[in-house]
């Protein structure tokens, strides 16, 4: 009953949520990927719908690989949800641009990842726990960003902590291995990264292994079955499902293999530093965290690991360290009370340790390789879920010292409605502590790309130290307002890093007026953006070139701080061309 | 997760301190934005103050059509470059030749739009002469003492006489046309202005024109975009050159070009037809600077029709810049040609301070 009641607490909070960003996702302009992606995705939708109607001719190799072959180099789930998504709000009439209905998978997967990871807070500790893990997540204010796209990234997310769940759960009873095994499947059927799982999983279970067997968990558990689940089923859901692995498999394989091994890598900036290839700074990840999270929450978060810091190591290897340190003799008493604790209270299944695990190993796989980092915070996106996590056993450990703080000002005595009380000052010190991440999300959006903590001062202060503003183009919304003023009759538009296909999307939504076409010739448009990144300030110089004039008709900035520049070609049909 | 110990400890507590000092924080930056307002009447200020300081310094000897152009004009940046859209946005008129130069050579004052405290790095933590607030937005102003310029063959571009051929070839005249600006991209690099000499009508990127490059380092620099093709010399010679002080300049390639690790470029500078300096630049050196003493060349020279720096009759001399690409030392790409780009300007001695924009 009590996991019914949990699950629909966290049905809530993925509706409230996915609600959340569907009334925010017209603000964000449709980026780069976006635009590829959603093309791709209706393809793929209408050869499920013409497998249906006709059966096996469109089950023919020939005709597979030509609908399958277009982006082969990523897994095929999120654009098919995609343009599955699109095509039923389109044919259910529901009143939704195309950009959002392509988007809406994303924004409820990213509404079943709070509910995943309420959930899990709810199972390791309770409730509050859950909640306020769920809370914290949505409001950074990257995730935020990225639960909007029509990408990947989120949804892997979500794949990859649904697997570590059902993996947990596996612990401890058997048949959640197949649900590990399944969920995995569908990892790796939504993005590469998935295949960076098992490794953290096998450590883990390692750790379990590893104890004396009267502290194992029972014996029929003693094999990962929910590693072997994932290991067996996964694969061979990828090649199943993925039409494009039907024939040639191997060759096929290896090709997408090839891709992702020799990705190219993408500038981007950090630290005042444009990277274009390896060797990356060791510190980006972290870095990069301690400037876009919110700070109040990765105190939080720190506070919640050292306050489960005996937790985190397993009791034997806690155990063997004193041996070790005391030598062969007598234990000393403190230690021996220490030990006793430790494996009286012990969780057989390390949990603690699997959310540490979890959260370090996107970051060190990214701090410790050559993976790519162009994406910024999106490649190690998998940490934040278990960032929330640690964030809301630190919010615990607030809120019972302000219990402790309340009880010692009221003195002894008998108290009337003490659980009133408690909610209360639970819920106050929930919301302040969550206050500064939903500010900022708020207040970033659409531009969360540019924002950066007030620790560091905010947008111009991550501008001063030489971070990333933007990738993918997406930054548009304000940029129309610009175009409906200097184009009333239509016109032509470079529209900077904005891929054609993303802007074509903009079109077909009524975001950019009739008439104005964009065009990949710089020198003949009437207007060009130029989105801000320090390697775009090629782009800026032919503008000026082009048009023999250094200064834009409008800058869209976020906080003070240009994000995307529009020039006006003189003669042109802008309004402002013949001003300047 | 199991439960944990329980404790007494109540310091937990100051995190609520940490959650409204941040929110406070976010508050306070929002509220230190610049406002539009402040940069525009910033940019008013310095427009109108450096306009009156240009009607004072101006004398009749600058005027005339050989002397020194617009040397001693001072110049406007922005400080925090990545501020500088904005600020371009409310100077609402910057010449392109006072966009993104290589020095301050020739420069009287340093005017400088700052927010945040920023000053301009080529200052160098110096103070300023003058300092004025318009809300958020500062306006500095610096005295400098910089060598002076007397001919900027970036400015002078147009009058060039400009050829090519070299060798068995002989050589063909390139001509100044009005032509179509195409392209543009990241991809695209340097882009050649409307303005430029075309040499060969079946090969139209074999061509000479200003415009900016933005070097390996992200800098970008006003300059001469100038073809180096493969057993093409291209030649923009300078028959009038003042003849007294250095030759000093840069050139390197377009970011973009340099990643691609193609064949190296030859960069000549020649005075009075004789070579005076030779430069090779290999992908991923970046900018490079040459710079070459025009003193000992009076001899080789000709009374000049004006009197350059104001000091009396002088001399010029005839400085030719070739540009080139080495033969058979192509790498990952061996493409006929490539598109480097020099600046370069006569100045009274060495040591300019150089501008890196951003």
């Amino acid at each position: 009953m009590n996991g019914m009641r949990d699950h629909a607490i966290g049905a809530l909070v993925a509706v409230a949520y996915t609600a959340l960003l569907v009334v925010t996702a017209p603000e964000l302009g449709p980026a780069r990927d976006e635009g590829f992606y959603s093309v791709i995705g209706d393809r793929y939708a209408r050869w499920v719908v013409r497998v249906f109607d006709e059966g096996a001719a469109a089950l023919d190799g020939r005709v597979v690989d030509r609908v399958w072959a277009d982006n082969s180099e990523h897994p095929p789930l999120p654009k098919l949800l995609f343009g599955l998504s699109a095509s039923a709000v389109r044919a259910s009439g529901v009143p939704m641009s195309a950009g959002t209905a392509h988007r809406l998978p994303t924004m409820i997967g990213a509404g079943l990842l709070l509910w995943i990871v309420y959930v899990l807070g709810a199972r390791i500790a309770n409730r509050r726990t859950g909640i306020f893990a769920a809370g914290a997540l949505a409001a950074i204010p990257h995730v935020f960003h990225h639960a909007h796209l029509a990408a990947m990234d989120v949804l892997v997310v979500l794949a990859c902590v649904a697997t570590t769940y059902a993996y947990w759960r596996s612990l401890e009873r058997a048949r959640w291995a197949w649900v590990a095994g399944v969920v995995y499947g569908l990892a790796l059927l939504t993005k590469h990264n998935a295949w960076f799982l098992p490794p953290v999983l096998l450590v883990h279970w390692a750790t379990l292994r590893a104890a004396p067997v009267d502290e194992r968990l029972p014996a029929s558990r003693r094999i990962p079955w929910g590693i072997v689940a994932m290991l067996t089923l996964g694969p061979l859901m990828l090649i199943a499902l993925w039409p494009w692995l039907w024939r040639d498999t191997l060759h096929r394989w290896m090709e997408y293999v090839r891709f992702h091994v020799e990705h190219v890598h993408y500038p981007i900036e950090y630290m005042g530093t444009t990277w274009f290839e390896p060797p990356f700074p060791a510190h980006y990840a972290l870095g990069s965290m301690l400037t876009t999270v919110p700070s109040t929450l990765l105190v939080l978060a720190i506070v919640g690991i050292v306050h489960r810091r005996q937790q985190l190591v397993p009791p034997w290897l806690a155990r063997l360290l004193r041996r070790r340190r005391d030598g062969e003799g007598e234990v000393p008493e403190r230690r021996r009370v220490i030990t006793t604790r430790l494996v009286h209270g012990a969780d057989p299944r390390h949990t603690d340790l699997l959310i540490l695990l979890s959260l370090l190993w996107p970051i060190v796989l990214l701090s410790t390789t050559r993976a790519p980092i162009f994406g910024g915070t999106k490649h190690f996106l998998a940490a934040y879920p278990f960032l929330a996590l640690f964030a809301a056993v630190g919010f615990l450990r607030v809120a019972r010292a302000f219990r402790g703080l309340w009880s010692a000002w009221r003195g002894p005595g008998p108290e009337r409605f003490p659980d009133v009380r408690r909610r209360l000052i639970e819920t106050c010190v929930a919301l302040v502590l969550l206050a500064p991440a939903v500010a900022q999300t708020a207040h970033a959006h659409p531009y969360a790309l540019a924002a950066y903590v007030p620790l560091v001062g905010g947008a111009p202060g991550g501008a001063d130290l030489g971070m990333n503003r933007q990738y993918w183009g997406h930054t548009n919304a304000d940029v129309l307002a610009v175009i409906r003023r200097e184009l009333p009759r239509g016109g032509s538009v470079f529209p900077g890093d904005t891929a054609l296909a993303a802007w074509r999307a903009m079109m077909l939504d009524g975001h950019v007026p009739r008439g104005v076409l964009p065009t990949p010739d710089l020198a003949s448009a009437d207007l060009v953006l130029v989105h801000h990144e320090p390697h775009f300030l090629t782009v800026d110089a032919q503008a000026w070139v082009a048009h023999g004039s250094a200064v834009p008709v409008a800058v869209i900035d976020h906080d003070g701080v240009p994000v995307v520049s529009v020039y006006a070609r003189p003669g042109g049909r802008a309004r402002s061309a013949g001003r300047r | 997760m199991t439960s944990a110990p329980r404790r007494r400890a109540r310091w937990p507590a100051v995190l609520v301190l940490v959650a409204v000092a941040e929110l406070v924080a976010q508050l306070d930056v929002i509220a230190s934005v610049p406002g539009r307002d402040d940069w525009s009447r910033a940019a008013q200020w310095i427009r109108t103050a450096s306009a009156a300081e240009d009607r004072e310094v101006r004398s009749p000897v600058d005027a005339s059509p050989l002397s020194p152009r617009r040397e001693e004009r001072a110049l406007v940046v922005v400080e925090p470059a990545w501020a500088a859209p904005l600020g371009r946005l409310a100077l609402r008129r910057v010449e392109l030749g006072d966009t993104a130069p290589a020095d301050l050579a020739g420069r009287r004052a340093l005017w400088a739009l700052s927010i945040r405290g920023h000053a301009p790095a080529a200052m160098g933590g110096r103070r300023p002469t003058e300092m004025r607030r318009f809300g958020r937005v500062s306006v500095l102003r610096y005295a400098i003492d910089e060598p002076r310029e007397s001919f900027d063959l970036v400015r002078e571009i147009e009058r060039a006489q400009v050829a090519w051929g070299g060798g068995s070839m002989g050589w063909g005249a390139c001509a100044l046309r009005h032509e179509p600006v195409r392209g543009g991209g990241l991809a695209a690099g340097t882009m050649l202005p409307a303005d430029r000499f075309v040499c060969d009508r079946s090969r139209p990127w074999l061509a000479v024109g200003a415009t900016f490059q933005q070097d390996v380092g992200l800098a970008v620099r006003r300059c001469v975009g100038q073809t180096a093709a493969r057993g093409i010399h291209l030649r923009a010679r300078f028959p009038e050159v003042p003849a007294r002080g250095v030759l000093e300049g840069r050139f390197g390639l377009a970011h973009g070009d340099e990643r691609l690790r193609g064949a190296d470029v030859w960069l000549e500078v020649r005075v009075a037809g004789r070579l005076r300096a030779r430069v090779r630049h290999r992908d991923g050196e970046g900018a490079k600077a040459f710079a070459v003493e025009l003193g000992g060349d009076a001899a080789r020279t000709f009374p000049s029709r004006g009197a350059p720096l104001g000091e009396g009759a002088a001399s010029n001399v005839d400085v030719a810049i070739d540009t080139a690409l080495a033969r058979g030392e192509g790498r990952a790409l061996d493409g006929a040609w490539r598109m480097p780009c020099w600046s370069a300007s006569v100045r009274s001695r060495r040591g300019a301070t150089r501008i890196e924009t951003r």
